[in-house]
């Protein structure tokens, strides 16, 4: 019974992994998120170091000179730096930081809860960057050896994704490229919503995780939930504050359409529970990217406009 | 005691084979040239010249606290086992059969949750509340099990085992409607040292040299009380109190361990009962060498664990249900052939 329950449990586990690299581990301060970016001089793209950013979690950090031995134990963290042209500058990852693509060959220093230590120190990173999940007494440890850490996250909105973008860029010493990628992605989304915005909206309901563990999808206050509604979608879960969803709920608003990992599509169209729904019936089952919509970072925008494009392909013709 | 000495000898240097190996790209020979280099005396004779100041980093810092702290945790873990296993006449007593771990989980899952930063002996919050829910729980199956009566240990057991069952389906409950949590929990329950420091090293060595101290003490009577209760007070032991002192201290021991590393099972179980094989049922010889014994093999697990996959980790108690089950059922099979049976 209870190796059942441990299974069940590591089940519910690897759900809520995707849920972390959704962000939405802790509360951020956001006034201090949204100070972030404002302590230093902007003028120079080489900012001047010795420099002071502030953290998602309110921490000060301090950087002797410009980080040339970067280790991201992110995923969406890796895939900024090398959006802000960083890439290079990276000298170690975590298992998970797959894209993009030439990343793979950057050493690995393990998993984004506990990575290898040995390895990490070894690399003599000059800069650790780290989400949600990373072991607080791992960060203490590397604080300790004057390795700086910091962490970055964010989980409700785009203007957060921007402030977290910026205080990297800052604290890479990519200030103008933090600029530039922002306003990109301000940019597209914009173009998105001037698009969809009188268009009506279809409801929608993005699937994380079904099955015998319950379901879930991402609800009216979370970042995913957040780009469903900006990308002119009708999020049945709206209301939903967090991640629970029942199974009732998703055949009573019978969603126009729905949204799901691409590599889990066919096995949620083919599972008896959902055979009913019209979305399914009628083959408005859509197959994403789910990184597009996990990952905090620059592909959000890319993200939107993806939603936007399966939601109203009218506009986009 | 020429034993006793050797099986130290056989710690020491299980010790140095388990700090010379690692991820980073360092020789053993390397590695022992740091670690000497620290010792007071010999480290004069110890030139470092060539290796880089990080990799000094990596062995004091890094290795050495977790493997010490593995050492010691393997060391409780066995010499609880052999201490339950006697005093409950159970031999599938293990440290956690009064819900310590269930109660220390708890305590670290709502330390998880409100996501509290203090720092007490080198212990952070999660480790703090899983201390302290450790002791709580073990106060409460103590207190549940005296109701209507003299305490009994057949009480203590099903108290504990009840309890325990309680409090882990709170901790399932507070997940629930704390999803984000899960991973962090559940990595935490399957026990890691890779947040060792020397600070937690330096905690849990009080514990370690006091509490077995104080259990291998008591071997003898313990004994005696195996024969049967009424024989032992025939004798002149105070087996209540014996009891007592057993049992308080093993709980000090085991959620001191269970603070710093989380939940390792398997050890405190099969440990002693493999010393037994080996050299027989007296517990004065079981409970020392159950503590060299549980020290040497929980270091290699975490070897294995931190080097295996590496840079993925693989957690302890994965290792040490692999290696011990297979090792334990060996040991099983040559007593039998032995007897002739």
């Amino acid at each position: 019974m209870k190796n059942l329950k441990w299974k069940r449990i590591a089940a519910i586990g690897m759900l809520s992994m995707m849920m972390l690299a959704a962000g939405c581990g802790k509360t951020p301060d956001r006034a201090q998120d949204a100070g972030a970016n404002t302590q230093a001089p902007e003028t120079a793209q080489d900012a001047s170091y010795p420099l002071t950013v502030t953290d998602s979690g309110g921490q000060e950090v301090t950087l002797g000179q410009k980080p040339e031995k970067i280790v991201s134990v992110a995923p969406n963290l890796t895939e900024i730096v090398c959006q802000l042209g960083a890439g290079d500058r990276l000298a170690g990852r975590s298992d998970y930081c797959d894209y993009p693509a030439e990343i793979v060959d950057v050493e690995s220093v393990g998993t984004i809860f506990t990575p290898d230590m040995e390895k990490l120190i070894a690399i003599t990173p000059d800069l650790v960057l780290v989400s949600t999940h990373f072991d607080e007494e791992n960060a203490q440890k590397l604080q300790d050896l004057e390795i700086p850490v910091l962490t970055l996250f964010e989980e409700h909105d785009m203007e957060g994704v921007y402030a977290m973008i910026e205080t990297l860029g800052q604290a890479l010493g990519c200030v103008d490229e933090a600029e530039e990628c922002v306003r990109k992605m301000q940019d597209t989304v914009s173009d998105v919503q001037e698009k969809v915005k009188d268009l009506e909206k279809p409801s929608v309901y993005y699937v994380v995780d079904y099955g015998e563990n319950g379901d879930f999808t991402a609800g009216g206050d979370t970042f995913a939930g957040a780009m469903l509604e900006m990308a002119g979608g009708d999020n049945i879960a709206k209301e939903v504050a967090g991640w629970s969803i029942t199974l009732e709920e998703i055949i009573e608003a019978d969603p126009a359409l729905i949204l799901i990992a691409e590599s889990r599509k066919d096995e949620f169209m083919q599972s008896a529970a959902y055979a009913n729904l019209t979305a399914v019936k009628e083959g408005k089952v859509y197959g994403i990217d789910n990184n597009l919509l996990d990952r905090q970072g620059f592909r959000n925008a890319e993200g939107i406009r993806t939603l936007a494009e399966i939601f109203h392909p009218e506009a986009f013709e | 005691m020429k034993k006793i000495l050797s099986a130290f000898l056989l710690l020491l240097v299980a010790l140095l084979a388990a700090v010379s190996v690692g991820s980073a790209d360092l020789s053993m020979w390397d590695s022992l040239k740091i670690l000497l280099h620290r010792l007071p005396i010999a480290g004069e004779w110890v030139q470092l010249s060539g290796i880089g100041t990080v990799y000094e980093t990596i062995v004091w810092e890094v290795r050495m606290p977790r493997v010490l702290l593995a050492a010691m945790t393997g060391g409780i873990l066995a010499v609880v086992g052999s201490a339950y296993q006697g005093i409950f006449l159970n031999p599938l007593a293990d440290p956690h059969i009064l819900g310590v771990s269930s109660g220390a989980a708890l305590g670290a899952t709502m330390a998880m949750s409100a996501g509290l930063s203090v720092s007490v002996w080198g212990l952070g919050a999660v480790g703090l509340f899983a201390f302290a829910g450790a002791l709580l729980t073990v106060f409460l199956v103590y207190q549940a099990a005296k109701i209507g009566g003299s305490l009994s240990v057949m009480h203590m057991l099903l108290t504990g085992t009840a309890i325990s069952t309680m409090l882990s389906s709170m901790i399932s409950l507070w997940m629930t409607f704390h999803h984000d949590q899960i991973v962090k929990v559940y990595m935490w329950t399957l026990g890691s040292f890779a947040a060792a420091t020397w600070e937690k090293t330096a905690f849990l060595s009080v514990f370690a040299v006091v509490g077995t101290a104080v259990l291998c003490a008591g071997a003898g009577k313990l004994n005696l009380m195996m024969m049967g209760e009424e024989d032992a007070k025939c004798l002149g032991v105070d087996t209540g109190r014996l009891q007592k002192t057993f049992i308080v201290t093993s709980s000090l021991l085991v959620a001191a361990a269970v603070s710093v590393s989380g939940i390792i099972g398997f050890v405190g179980l099969i440990v002693p009962h493999c010393v037994r094989l080996l050299c027989g049922p007296d517990n004065r010889k079981v409970m020392p060498f159950s503590f060299f014994a549980g020290a040497i093999f929980l270091m290699a697990c975490d070897t294995v664990a931190r080097t295996v996959a590496a840079p993925t980790e693989v957690p302890v108690g994965v290792v040490t249900a692999m290696f011990g089950a297979p090792y334990f059922i060996s040991l099983i099979w040559r007593e039998r052939g032995r007897r002739g049976s």
